[in-house]
C-alpha cells in the first residue's frame, strides 16, 4: 500500500520539510485525518488509523507451495505411561537409558508422540550412538523431518532408499557416513559393500579403517578377496585390522597359509609340546599362532590337552596368548574353556568370557567374582561385553546384593544396573526400595533397575 | 469438591521453570518415596534425598498449596511435583491421611478462616480516601498523556530518522517519564516502540504504527470523560488502569460455558512471569484471555491448564471489546479432543471486528482447522487448502508443529497479531500437544 509508504516516508523526514500527502489515503482515514491542522497531528492521527485499517483488513496471501506429505504411519502409539517415561528420558541425560528404551520401542514397533521427534533427533545429532535407534523409530515422519532440516539426515537412514542413502556416504560427515553404514550392513549389505568398495581408494585411512571395523561385525566368506586386497594397503593401521578380520573368515586362505607355516615347526610327543621358533622371534610366533584357524590343533590334541602340556622352545604365555586370540576371533567355546580352566584369575577374562555359552559364562563367572577383590570385578565387569545372557546378570546382582560399600563395588553397580537383561529385572534389588539411610550407590542402583523394570512393564 | 486425578500435563503447567519440571520429572522415580498416598484433599509421602532423613512432602489439592521439609525456595519444590506427577500416573494408593497432613490441612483451614475474619472486621476500606487517590492518579495520567502526545508531534516534526541514534534510548527516558505519570501502559508503548528502532529494513514503518497507536492512546486519554463508557474503560485499561478484581466479580459480564483452554503462554519481564491463557467458549462462541502473574519461581494457576476443557463461569472485565476475564467459579478440567476450528477467512474476520472495538489489540486467539505447513516466497507458513496462508511470528520453533503435521492437515490455537500467528497448542489425532 503506497498511502503507507508515503506516511512512513514523511515521518522519517519530518513534516517541517514536507507535508503529508493525505489525498492518498483511504476515504475514512482521509476524512477523519483531514480535520487535524498541525501537519504532525494529521500524520500520526492518519498513522493510527492506518495501522488499525492495515491489520484489521489483512488479506491472507495467497499461492503458498504446500510442503509434501509424509507417508502414513501405521504403528500404533506408544501407551500413556511410557509417552510419561519418554518426557522423563529426555530430560533426564541417561543416553544409554535412552538408548535401551528406543530399542525396546522400535522392537515392539511402536510409535512415539511425533511432538517428541525434534527433542529425540537434537539427542541423537548430538550422541551418534543414538542415531540409528532414533531413526528407527522416528519412522516416516523421522524421514519427513529429515527432508527440511539437513541436520537430521541420519533419520532417513533406517530405510536406505536406492541412490537416496548412499548420498550420506558420498557426501556426509564422518559421523553421518559411519552410521549410515552401520546401518545399511545391516539393512542392504550388498549395497554397502557396493558403497564402500566403490570409494575405497580415495578415502584417508581412517575411512578405510573404519569400514573394516564395522565389516568386521558382518563378515561373510565373500568379503574375503577384498580383505586379501586390504593386506597390501598403504596404511599398516589397515594391513593389521585386515588380518585379523581374515582370520576370522571360515576357511580363509590366509589361515591356510599360517597352519602350513606352523606345522613343520611343532612336534607333540608324551604331553610335551615344542616348537621351533625361526631366530627366536616370540612375537612372530604369537601372531602365527593367532592367525591360524583353531581346526588346525585338532590333530596334536584337544585344546584341554594343549594347554596343559608342558612347552619346550618358545615360553608358554606365548602360546596362550595366541589360542587366547584364536578363541576370541572365532568364538571358539572349547578353546575359551580350557584357557578359563587353566588359568580363572587371567585378566583379559572380561574379553574371553563372552566366547563361552551363556551357562558356562555365568558358571566361570561366579567361580571368579567368589575368588576376585571387588576391584577386579570392577574392571572385568566393565569389560564384559553386552549383552549379558540373563545368567550371568543374576550371578553379578547376587554379588552386589551381599556386598559392603566400598568404592569399586559402588563402580561395579553402575555398569551393572544399566546391562543386565531384562530377564533380571525381577530380582529384588529392582523390585524393593533400599532401606532408608542407605549408601547413595545403593540408591542409584535400585532405581536404575526399577526405571529400566517399570520401562520393560510399559512396554509389554 | 472432589479432585479428579490431574493429567501429567496439568502437573507439569505447575513447575515455575523448565528446570524445576526436569527435576521433579526425576524425583517421580516409586524408589526414592516411602509412604506416599492420596486422599480426597491432598497427596502426600516421604523423598529420600542426598540427606539421612527423608522430606516430608504434601500438597493440597484445593489450592494448590505444596509444603515440603527440603530446602528450596521454589514453590512448588521438584518433590512436590515428583509426587504429583505418581499421583497423576495412577501410583499412590488412596489411605487415610496420616497426621502430619491432617494437622497441615487444618492448620491452613484456620488461617484461611482467620483471614476471612480480618477481612469482615476491617469492612470496607475509606471510601473517601481513596476517591482521592483515584482522582489524583487520573490528575497524573492525564498530564502524563498530554507530555507524550507533545514529545510525539516533536519526534514527527523533526522527523523518525533522527531515531536511529540514541533513539531507543530516548524512548526509554520518555517511558520511564510514563511510568512517573503512572500510566505503564503508555510506558510499556514506547518501550516496545525502543525495541524496534534500527531493527531490520522496514523499522521506520514498525516504529510509526506503535507510536501512532501510541499517540491516539494519548489523546483518547486526555478525554477520558468525553468517550463513551465502554470505550473509556478500554483506554483506561489500555492506559494501565487495573480494574479491580472485586468490581469484575461483582459487576462483570458473566458468561458460563464450556472452556477450552487452547494456549497457555508464560513471558517473564521485570521480575514478573504473565500466563496468558486463551480461552474459548464451546457454546458461546466466546473467546476470553485470563491472566495471571507471579514473580519467578513461585507457582502460577494450572486451573487452567492447556488443551483441556472444563466448565466454568468467567466474569469478563468492562470495556469495549470484553476480552479479558477473570475465572468466578469453575469445575474440573479433563483432557480437550479436537475441536472444530475456523477457515482463515472466520478468524481474520473475527479480529477485524474485534480491532474494531479496540484498536489496541495486540494478540487476538484463533482456533483453526485444515492448516498444512508449506511454503510462501522461502518463509515456512500454514496454508488452507486453497493456498491461502498465514505467516508465523519470527522466532517461533516450528519443528514439534511440523511433525506433528507431517505434511498433513491440523487443527490448532494461537495468538494472531500484527507479526503473525504464534501457534500455541495443536492436535495430534485427539490428543492436545503444547507448542
Amino acid at each position: 500500500m503506497t498511502a503507507w509508504a508515503d506516511l512512513v516516508g514523511v515521518a522519517l523526514l519530518g513534516t517541517r520539510r514536507r507535508a503529508p500527502d493525505l489525498g492518498a489515503l483511504p476515504p475514512a482515514v482521509r476524512e477523519l485525518a483531514g480535520e487535524r491542522t498541525d501537519p504532525a497531528d494529521a500524520l500520526l492521527t492518519a498513522g493510527a488509523l492506518l495501522t488499525a485499517y492495515r491489520r484489521a483488513g489483512r488479506l491472507p496471501e495467497n499461492s503458498a507451495e504446500p510442503l509434501p506429505v509424509a507417508e502414513t504411519d501405521h504403528r500404533p502409539y506408544l501407551p500413556d505411561a511410557a509417552r510419561e517415561r519418554l518426557a522423563r528420558l529426555l530430560t533426564a541425560s541417561r543416553p544409554e537409558l535412552l538408548a535401551e528404551w528406543l530399542g525396546v520401542v522400535a522392537e515392539r514397533g511402536l510409535r512415539v508422540p511425533p511432538e517428541r521427534l525434534p527433542a529425540l533427533a537434537e539427542s541423537a545429532r548430538a550422541k551418534p550412538a543414538l542415531r540409528g535407534p532414533v531413526a528407527l523409530v522416528a519412522g516416516p515422519a523421522g524421514r519427513w523431518l529429515a527432508g527440511l532440516n539437513p541436520e537430521w539426515r541420519f533419520l532417513t537412514a533406517a530405510a536406505p532408499e536406492p541412490g537416496a542413502g548412499a548420498d550420506d556416504w558420498r557426501f556426509g560427515s564422518p559421523a553421518q557416513r559411519r552410521s549410515w553404514l552401520a546401518v545399511a550392513l545391516v539393512a542392504d549389505p550388498d549395497g554397502a559393500r557396493a558403497a564402500f568398495t566403490g570409494s575405497w581408494e580415495s578415502e584417508p585411512a581412517e575411512v578405510r579403517a573404519t569400514v573394516l571395523e564395522l565389516l568386521g561385525e558382518h563378515l561373510r566368506a565373500e568379503d574375503e578377496p577384498f580383505l586379501e586386497a586390504a593386506l597390501g594397503d598403504r596404511a599398516a593401521s589397515v594391513r593389521q585390522l585386515a588380518s585379523a578380520l581374515l582370520a576370522r573368515v571360515p576357511g580363509s586362505a590366509l589361515g591356510r597359509r599360517m597352519a602350513e607355516r606352523l606345522r613343520p615347526l611343532i612336534h607333540v610327543r608324551d604331553d610335551v609340546f615344542e616348537v621351533e621358533v625361526p631366530d627366536g622371534d616370540t612375537r612372530w610366533l604369537r601372531q602365527v599362532v593367532a592367525a591360524t584357524p583353531p581346526e588346525f590343533w585338532a590333530e596334536f590334541g584337544t585344546p584341554a590337552e594343549l594347554v596343559r602340556m608342558t612347552v619346550h622352545g618358545a615360553p608358554a604365555s606365548v602360546l596362550r596368548e595366541g589360542w587366547t586370540v584364536v578363541a576370541v576371533r572365532h568364538r571358539d567355546a572349547r578353546w575359551a574353556k580350557a584357557l578359563f580352566d587353566a588359568d580363572p584369575g587371567r585378566a583379559d577374562a572380561g574379553t574371553l568370557i563372552q566366547v563361552l555359552s551363556p551357562p558356562e559364562r555365568a558358571k566361570v563367572l561366579a567361580r571368579l567374582i567368589r575368588q576376585a577383590r571387588p576391584e577386579a570385578v570392577a574392571r572385568l565387569v566393565v569389560d564384559l561385553p553386552a549383552p549379558w545372557p540373563p545368567e550371568v546378570g543374576t550371578v553379578l546382582l547376587d554379588w552386589l546384593a551381599g556386598r559392603e560399600d566400598t568404592r569399586a563395588v559402588a563402580h561395579a553397580a553402575v555398569t551393572i544396573a544399566r546391562t543386565v537383561p531384562p530377564e533380571c529385572l525381577g530380582h529384588p534389588l529392582a523390585t524393593t526400595a533400599p532401606e532408608p539411610g542407605s549408601a547413595p550407590w545403593r540408591r542409584a542402583l535400585a532405581e536404575t533397575l526399577n526405571f529400566r523394570r517399570e520401562m520393560y512393564e510399559e512396554l509389554a | 469438591m472432589s479432585h479428579a486425578r490431574w493429567s501429567t500435563e496439568r502437573v507439569i503447567g505447575l513447575a515455575p521453570d523448565a528446570a524445576s519440571a526436569r527435576a521433579g520429572r526425576a524425583q517421580a522415580a516409586p524408589v526414592r518415596w516411602s509412604g506416599a498416598g492420596a486422599s480426597e484433599a491432598a497427596v502426600w509421602g516421604y523423598c529420600q534425598g542426598s540427606g539421612k532423613k527423608p522430606y516430608q512432602t504434601c500438597v493440597e489439592l484445593a489450592g494448590p498449596a505444596f509444603r515440603c521439609s527440603c530446602p528450596s525456595r521454589k514453590f512448588p519444590c521438584k518433590h512436590a511435583l515428583g509426587l504429583l506427577l505418581r499421583w497423576a500416573g495412577g501410583e499412590l494408593p488412596e489411605e487415610p491421611e496420616p497426621e502430619f497432613v491432617t494437622a497441615w490441612l487444618a492448620e491452613r483451614a484456620d488461617r484461611a478462616e482467620r483471614t476471612e475474619q480480618r477481612r469482615e472486621s476491617t469492612g470496607p476500606r475509606d471510601p473517601e480516601a481513596a476517591a482521592k487517590r483515584a482522582e489524583r492518579r487520573a490528575d497524573r495520567v492525564s498530564a502524563g498523556a498530554t507530555e507524550l502526545r507533545e514529545w510525539l508531534l516533536d519526534q514527527i516534526r523533526a522527523g523518525l530518522a533522527g531515531l536511529e541514534r540514541g533513539g531507543a534510548e530516548e524512548l526509554r527516558r520518555v517511558a520511564a517519564r510514563m511510568v512517573d505519570a503512572q500510566a505503564p501502559g503508555l510506558a510499556g508503548g514506547l518501550r516496545r516502540a525502543a525495541g524496534l528502532v534500527g531493527r531490520g529494513r522496514d523499522w521506520p514503518s514498525r516504529v510509526l504504527a506503535e507510536l501512532s497507536l501510541l499517540y491516539l492512546l494519548a489523546e483518547a486519554g486526555a478525554r477520558l470523560d468525553e468517550l463513551p463508557h465502554a470505550l473509556a474503560e478500554t483506554v483506561r485499561t489500555r492506559l494501565g488502569f487495573n480494574t479491580e478484581t472485586a468490581r469484575v466479580l461483582s459487576s462483570g459480564e458473566r458468561v458460563s460455558d464450556t472452556w477450552l483452554v487452547g494456549g497457555v503462554i508464560d513471558e517473564e519481564r521485570e521480575q514478573l512471569v504473565t500466563r496468558r491463557s486463551w480461552l474459548f467458549g464451546q457454546r458461546s462462541g466466546r473467546v476470553a484471555l485470563v491472566l495471571a502473574f507471579a514473580p519467578p519461581g513461585q507457582p502460577l494457576s494450572s486451573v487452567l491448564p492447556a488443551g483441556h476443557v472444563l466448565p466454568a463461569e468467567l466474569a469478563f472485565h468492562p470495556g469495549a471489546l470484553p476480552l479479558r476475564a477473570l475465572v468466578a467459579d469453575h469445575g474440573p478440567p479433563v483432557p480437550a479432543t479436537r475441536p472444530d476450528g475456523d477457515t482463515i477467512e472466520a478468524a481474520l474476520a473475527a479480529h477485524a471486528r474485534a480491532m474494531a472495538a479496540d484498536p489496541w489489540l495486540d494478540r487476538w486467539p484463533v482456533l483453526l482447522s485444515g492448516l498444512r505447513p508449506a511454503r510462501h516466497g522461502g518463509e515456512l507458513v500454514l496454508s488452507d487448502v486453497d493456498g491461502q496462508v498465514l505467516p508465523l511470528v519470527p522466532g517461533f520453533d516450528p519443528w514439534r508443529l511440523l511433525a506433528v503435521s507431517a505434511g498433513a492437515m491440523v487443527t490448532l490455537a494461537g495468538e494472531w497479531g500484527a507479526a503473525g500467528l504464534r501457534p500455541l497448542l495443536c492436535w495430534d489425532g485427539d490428543r492436545a500437544v503444547r507448542l
